[in-house]
């Protein structure tokens, strides 16, 4: 039997070769669905290693899916925040354009209301802070070459700044209202009491002295200070400032009241320099809002 | 030993084929390399030894496939083998590109043959949306991307023969 396998080893290993196969198909194809104990051993040795193969690979896979995604998200970030700090800048640059955008649209109702006076506008450019924090003079990007000259009025929407001190070609220094060699000629609306408001050059305080020799009605605070004209030197119905105390105080033949300006002389940005008065234009009074940090 | 060595680097092959080809989104047309080893073992072994190594091989390959019964790629590769050894002593394989077309040629003859064997074995293989047309579609390009495969399968089953066997010379020249 042996001699017989050995000669026909060849022809015996072909015919079970292509036999055994045959027959394992007959039995799985007849029930595909039934799984036999031939199925269950095979799957008990492939399964196994199946799943341990499929982890490594699945677990490979999602290092290099979080290598990549943690690449693209530092490539991410840093566009993030390229594009975060551009506009950041916009948004800085909008809020700037908004600002600037709200005071020139004051100061156009400003002149549109003040159609009386020719005015030149101009920039603050630099302000002289005393150690207290309070302006006391401004220098403005209008000079000679606009047609500023010395004295010449300088107002703002909310009231009167002071006077053009010195002008050269491009710029001028503007005394304000409140510096102590600054005297306005001032009458208080509807009250009929006339007199001179004088800046007391205070560094701790924007503050005035109201002087008048008389008057016809009693004063209130609050009561708004305009230039009455008489001086010549600045046009009638500019807002000067509002009476800050009633306390009255009496030296010689005049009374004094103290006086806050109606200007924030330390948020002004834009102004408007008096170069001529129109004659027949007619004047429409300015609204006076409360000066926010009028007073210290 | 030789077989063994063969047999043990098919199991590695397809256990690792499988996980592979789905984490690379490709499982549709995947390459058969348990094929191009009945292939590669019908051209460079005696009959008997290759008969046993080919059947263990074919048992593998019907393990790791669940959708067919198991004797189907037994027969399939052994069918394989038989014309292998039949062409191996007519067939000279050479360079990458010879082997290439050989394996995409048995290819096609071992998908037909699926196709037959299955016709006449698994009574539900015409049902369903699978079947012959299934196969007929696929068969094409699996063959074309098993291949490839061939050249490099060759390559590497041909540096195993030579660590196992010590013997000079090389089937893949």
């Amino acid at each position: 039997m042996l001699e017989l396998f050995s000669r026909h080893r060849s022809a015996f290993a072909g015919f079970v070769g292509l036999v055994l196969p045959l027959f394992l198909l007959y039995v799985h194809g007849r029930h595909p669905r039934k799984t036999t104990i031939i199925e269950r051993a095979l799957i008990s040795v492939t399964a196994p290693v199946q799943e341990a193969t499929s982890r490594i690979f699945s677990g490979v896979g999602e290092l290099w899916q979080g290598y990549i995604a943690l690449t693209d998200a530092a490539e991410e970030n840093m566009e993030l925040k390229a594009k975060n700090e551009a506009v950041t800048l916009v948004a800085a640059r909008v809020a700037e354009l908004e600002s600037e955008n709200e005071v020139l649209r004051q100061g156009l109702e400003f002149k549109r209301s003040r159609r009386d006076l020719l005015l030149v506008g101009a920039h603050v450019i630099g302000k002289d802070v005393s150690p207290y924090g309070r302006v006391v003079r401004v220098a403005i990007d209008g000079g000679l070459r606009d047609g500023l000259t010395e004295g010449m009025p300088v107002i703002a929407p909310a009231g009167l700044v002071g006077r053009v001190a010195r002008a050269s070609g491009a710029y001028a220094e503007v005394l304000l209202a409140v510096d102590a060699q600054s005297t306005v000629n001032v009458k208080c609306r509807d009250k009929g009491v006339t007199g001179t408001v004088t800046g007391t050059g205070s560094p701790s305080s924007y503050v005035s002295r109201f002087s008048f020799l008389h008057r016809t009605a009693a004063l209130s605070v609050g009561d708004i200070l305009v230039t009455s004209g008489h001086d010549k030197a600045f046009p009638p119905g500019i807002a000067v400032g509002t009476i800050r105390s009633i306390e009255e105080r009496q030296r010689e033949l005049e009374y004094e009241l103290e006086v806050t300006p109606t200007v924030n002389f330390g948020d002004l940005e834009l102004v408007y320099v008096v170069v001529g008065v129109v004659d027949d234009a007619p004047i429409e009074p300015p609204a006076v809002e409360p000066v926010e940090g009028g007073t210290p | 030993m030789r077989g063994l060595a063969f047999i043990l680097l098919c199991f590695l092959l397809l256990a690792f084929e499988s996980p592979l080809l789905h984490q690379l989104g490709s499982a549709r047309y995947a390459p058969d390399l348990a094929l191009v080893a009945a292939i590669y073992i019908g051209l460079t072994t005696p009959f008997a030894r290759g008969v046993g190594t080919v059947l263990a091989i074919g048992l593998l390959r019907d393990a790791f496939t669940t959708a067919t019964p198991v004797g189907l790629y037994m027969e399939v590769l052994m069918m394989v083998f038989l014309i292998c050894q039949g062409l191996s002593r007519r067939l000279v394989v050479r360079g990458p590109v010879g082997t290439m077309v050989i394996v995409f040629g048995f290819s096609l003859v071992a998908s037909i043959a699926e196709i037959v064997l299955s016709l006449i074995f698994v009574r539900t293989f015409t049902q369903g949306e699978g079947g012959p047309g299934l196969i007929l579609v696929a068969m094409v390009p699996q063959a074309l991307v098993t291949a490839p495969f061939g050249a490099a399968l060759f390559w590497l089953f041909d540096r195993v023969d030579r660590l196992v066997t010590r013997a000079p010379g090389s089937v893949f020249s």
